[in-house]
């Protein structure tokens, strides 16, 4: 028993009781775990992660609708006719969007271009090593769709009509493969950031006719294709796209089936550096044996793009 | 000496069982549920909303130079990342943001400026945000017909803005405390729960509404005409409009989640070779 003259002591066991409950009643209190934050970006058990990933697809499909074109820089090289520079004026270009576009977006869409292309697995690269340079890079086969006249004149017409049709054959080196493989894995979400070089040959044929300095230049023919051909307009692309792309069916438990699957939705930018030498037979003055050639180089940007992209297997 | 000791002992427990509690307040299980809670969120944000890509339509009507009687729409393409590292106070979230814009009687711009998500609550799917953004006009040239051009000169603006976002179908996340007290969550929170910690598509999506004023930094911007242009109204026009702006802003975007640091890596790394196994 305490006793009135051990004071002290009876108030230090007191104190001592009370810490302890008081301790024991913070231990309890005590988070059971670490905030969870180490459970985000876990896998969702329910999800079913896609068999392929994209650079592992052998092929797939992308068409892009390529709004806004923006062109920097055109640089039009003078007419030539059977190689002799030629000062016939207005020199082509390729479209431009004109700052006096009607109110809201109505017109902003109006001078579209567009690519249809298929992007192909080269295997042949599959055993590089992750450092090396053509790891991660595809095959890009297919059209691209570009606009290019000369203003409207009296003197010289010179155009793709409906468009120039481009036989088009790239590289395509994925410059963000991480995110682009964690985010196709955990989601399906499509993001990719890329780089593209490669050569096209024209299958569209210019259709000209140009009255200058005492000179009338006809063309040969005025069909609407070609066979490529490199007397008849080839040229070079570089390009870099970002693009983000969602499946129109966002179910994926390991019973949903079905063709919106391998669907996705895209939009996206590009930045965009061109070079194209277009050429065509032409009469002079009634005389045929004249090849008429332009040279233009163009940087350029377009945004958005949108896009469809047709995954072949999930 | 024994009662020193006593005394001693007594001391030093008091103030272990003090250090329990930061800066002399109680912890409950409230606080704590907040704490988990504004940690989860607060590391989320920078792994699910990362990165993230938005289009815009951004009808503006110009202020100065005699404008304002007509709403015109650029199109804006922007691409934005948020660096942990610029959020000092850890009540907001800054984001870095980069893009193209399109606009009537403007031509082009590049875009470059940040915003500052207020997150006080980090659990709402509605926020608060204000920023400043720069913006170059480029030097356009446009032929009108024949050897007609109409040429308008680099032109820049300072666009000081304050905004709404909403991620309508962001998932809410309840701390664990009935984890911790041995109960089972309510179904609907165990669903918003397991939703947060695996976002799928359409948490993704979020909607930007934005007031903003352009406040064009050139002193004077050139028009310039060649060859003849004869075309007065359009000159008229994109003089007019080549101004301090009121702009509008009605984005929608997406979020890019992102394998945050190298121990995200690894962690996937880890599940993925469970997953072969």
């Amino acid at each position: 028993m305490l006793s009135i003259s051990q004071p002290a002591r009876a108030i230090a066991v007191g104190t001592l009781c009370l810490i302890a409950i008081h301790h024991q009643a913070q231990a309890q209190t005590l988070p059971a775990a670490a905030p969870a934050t180490d459970r985000i970006l876990a896998q969702d058990l329910n999800y079913v992660a896609p068999g392929h990933e994209l650079s592992e697809q052998l092929f797939f499909f992308n068409w892009d609708i390529l709004m806004n074109p923006i062109y920097f820089s055109q640089i039009s090289g003078p007419f030539r006719l059977n190689g002799v520079a030629k000062d016939y004026s207005p020199r082509p270009k390729f479209y431009a969007l004109v700052p006096g576009q009607n109110p809201l977006i109505g017109s902003a869409i109006t001078d579209e271009a567009g690519c249809y292309y298929a992007s192909w697995r080269i295997c042949f690269f599959d055993h590089l090593s992750k450092k090396n340079f053509f790891h991660n890079m595809r095959l890009i086969t297919g059209i691209t769709h570009d606009k290019l006249e000369a203003p409207a004149s009296g003197t010289v017409f010179y155009k793709y009509t409906n468009g120039g049709t481009e036989l088009t054959c790239m590289l395509d080196k994925n410059l963000s493969p991480s995110l682009t493989h964690f985010n196709y894995d955990r989601l399906r979400l499509i993001f990719n950031w890329n780089a593209q070089a490669g050569v096209f040959a024209a299958l569209a044929k210019i259709q000209d006719t140009i009255r200058s300095g005492g000179d009338t230049l006809i063309a040969a023919n005025d069909n609407r294709f070609q066979l490529p051909d490199p007397r008849s307009g080839w040229g070079a692309i570089v390009a870099s796209n970002l693009e983000v792309g969602v499946p129109l069916s966002f179910n994926y438990s390991s019973q949903s089936k079905g063709f919106l699957r391998h669907i996705a939705l895209v939009i996206g930018c590009r930045f965009m550096a061109e070079y194209l030498h277009s050429g065509t037979d032409v009469t002079k003055n009634g005389l045929p044996g004249y090849h008429l050639t332009q040279n233009m180089f163009t940087f350029a940007f377009c945004g958005p793009i949108l896009g469809l992209k047709i995954i072949s297997k999930l | 000496m024994r009662k020193a000791s006593i005394m001693l002992v007594s001391s030093l427990l008091v103030f272990r069982a003090f250090a329990q509690q930061p800066t002399g307040k109680t912890i409950t299980d409230s606080i704590k549920d907040k704490q988990i809670s504004d940690s989860a969120n607060n590391v989320s944000l920078y792994k699910y909303r990362k990165y993230s890509f938005s289009l815009a339509i951004a009808p503006y009507t110009s202020v100065t130079r005699g404008g304002g009687n007509s709403l015109f729409g650029a199109t804006e393409v922007s691409f934005s990342d948020r660096f942990k590292w610029l959020n000092s106070t850890k009540n907001a979230s800054l984001e870095v943001n980069m893009g193209f814009s399109f606009v009537p009687y403007q031509g082009t711009k590049l875009n470059l400026g940040f915003d500052w998500l207020m997150i006080r609550n980090k659990s709402h799917r509605t926020n608060l945000y204000g920023g400043l953004q720069f913006a170059e006009g480029l030097k356009q040239s446009t032929n009108t017909q024949d050897t007609t051009y109409v040429t308008l000169g680099y032109h820049s603006y300072l666009t000081p803005f304050v905004g709404f976002i909403w991620w309508p179908w962001k998932a809410k996340y309840q701390s664990d405390k009935y984890e911790r007290d041995f109960k089972a969550l309510a179904p609907e929170q165990a669903h918003a729960n397991e939703n947060f910690y695996n976002p799928h598509i359409p948490q993704l999506f979020y909607i930007k509404l934005q007031i903003g004023y352009s406040i064009l930094l050139n002193d004077r911007v050139t028009v310039d005409t060649t060859g003849g242009f004869s075309d007065v109204n359009l000159y008229r026009t994109i003089r007019n409009n080549t101004a301090s702006c009121l702009v509008f802003r009605f984005c929608i975007g997406i979020n890019i989640p992102s394998l945050h640091d190298r121990e995200d890596q690894e962690r996937l790394k880890f599940t993925r070779s469970l997953r072969a196994n």
